[in-house]
């Protein structure tokens, strides 16, 4: 699949998971990759623009076995981000799915 | 390659960026090692997942240098816009409101310079009409003379016109891209 594509779904699904619950990196990495097929180095680069863009803040929490993790944690703004990207996904692949039907609809 | 080695490479490649920024991305990338190695992962399968060092690097750097999608204006800026907002209106106030207004106003004038060209020739076929027909051929002469002129001139003033409401426009914006600086 197109890189930069790829690149954009990767950030709303980062949005998306994070709207959920607040996740560190590594946890990140493992619930969308078991979706989507993704080079996780692609991932750390995006969350730090996604936290220098004020979409969301990240937060150190102690874990039951080994160091700190940073947590991320969707901001207001975040929030607003990824419900304009969710309904610029809805809309955009609906139509791919029209353009689609109609194109293999008379086969 | 292991762990260590993968992040020494991944230190070297982002010289570039400051410290700072240089150690949080390390920071992640070693929880992230750590968290995967717990996981019951081995760093080859992180190193995999990870792509190489390179790759990471390069995807790094990229979004670093994406500019900010607006660029904040300081409050010095803003400090200095207002500034000159108010200078621009005194001066136009002092030396543009009064010649802009006198010009506007003689060139509303000339339209009714226009409408007597074109109406004063009507009242000479009236006087004509009741005082009898001895000189009508120069009443009609002047009649003619008249109104073509009125046409000629009032075709030429809606053209003027059209010019002197570019030449605001564009005295308006040039005034307003001096406040917004650009």
């Amino acid at each position: 699949m197109n890189a930069q594509f790829k690149k954009g779904v990767l950030e709303l699904c980062v949005l998306v998971l994070i709207y959920k619950k607040d996740q560190y990196g590594y946890e990140l990495a493992q619930n969308i990759s078991t979706s989507i097929d993704l080079a996780e180095g692609s991932l750390y680069p995006l969350l730090r623009r996604l936290t220098k863009e004020e979409y969301c803040t990240t937060y150190l929490a102690e874990s039951k076995e080994g160091p700190p993790r940073k947590y991320y944690q969707l901001t207001e703004k975040g929030k607003s981000y990824m419900d304009f990207l969710v309904n610029e996904w809805k809309m955009f692949s609906h139509n791919v799915d029209v353009l689609i039907k109609e194109a293999l609809g008379d086969e | 390659m292991n762990k260590d080695q993968y992040l020494k490479e991944l230190k070297q490649r982002l010289a570039p960026l400051s410290k700072q920024d240089r150690d949080e991305i390390l920071f992640d990338y070693q929880e992230h090692f750590d968290v995967g190695l717990q996981d019951g992962k081995s760093e080859i399968d992180i190193i995999n997942e990870l792509g190489t060092p390179h790759e990471a690097a390069d995807n790094i750097m990229a979004e670093m240098s994406v500019p900010k999608q607006e660029e904040r204006k300081s409050s010095s800026d803003h400090v200095r816009m207002v500034f000159l907002a108010i200078i621009l209106i005194m001066v136009n106030l002092i030396f543009v409101v009064g010649p802009a207004m006198a010009i506007i106003v003689a060139y509303l004038s000339l339209y009714s310079v226009v409408l007597t060209l074109i109406f004063s020739p009507m009242l000479i076929f009236y006087y004509t009409v009741i005082h009898g027909l001895g000189n009508a051929m120069a009443s009609f002469f002047a009649m003619g003379i008249g109104i073509s002129l009125g046409v000629l001139i009032g075709i030429g003033l809606f053209y003027v016109g059209k010019w002197i409401y570019q030449v605001i426009l564009m005295y308006i914006n040039f005034n307003v891209k001096l406040v917004r600086g650009y």
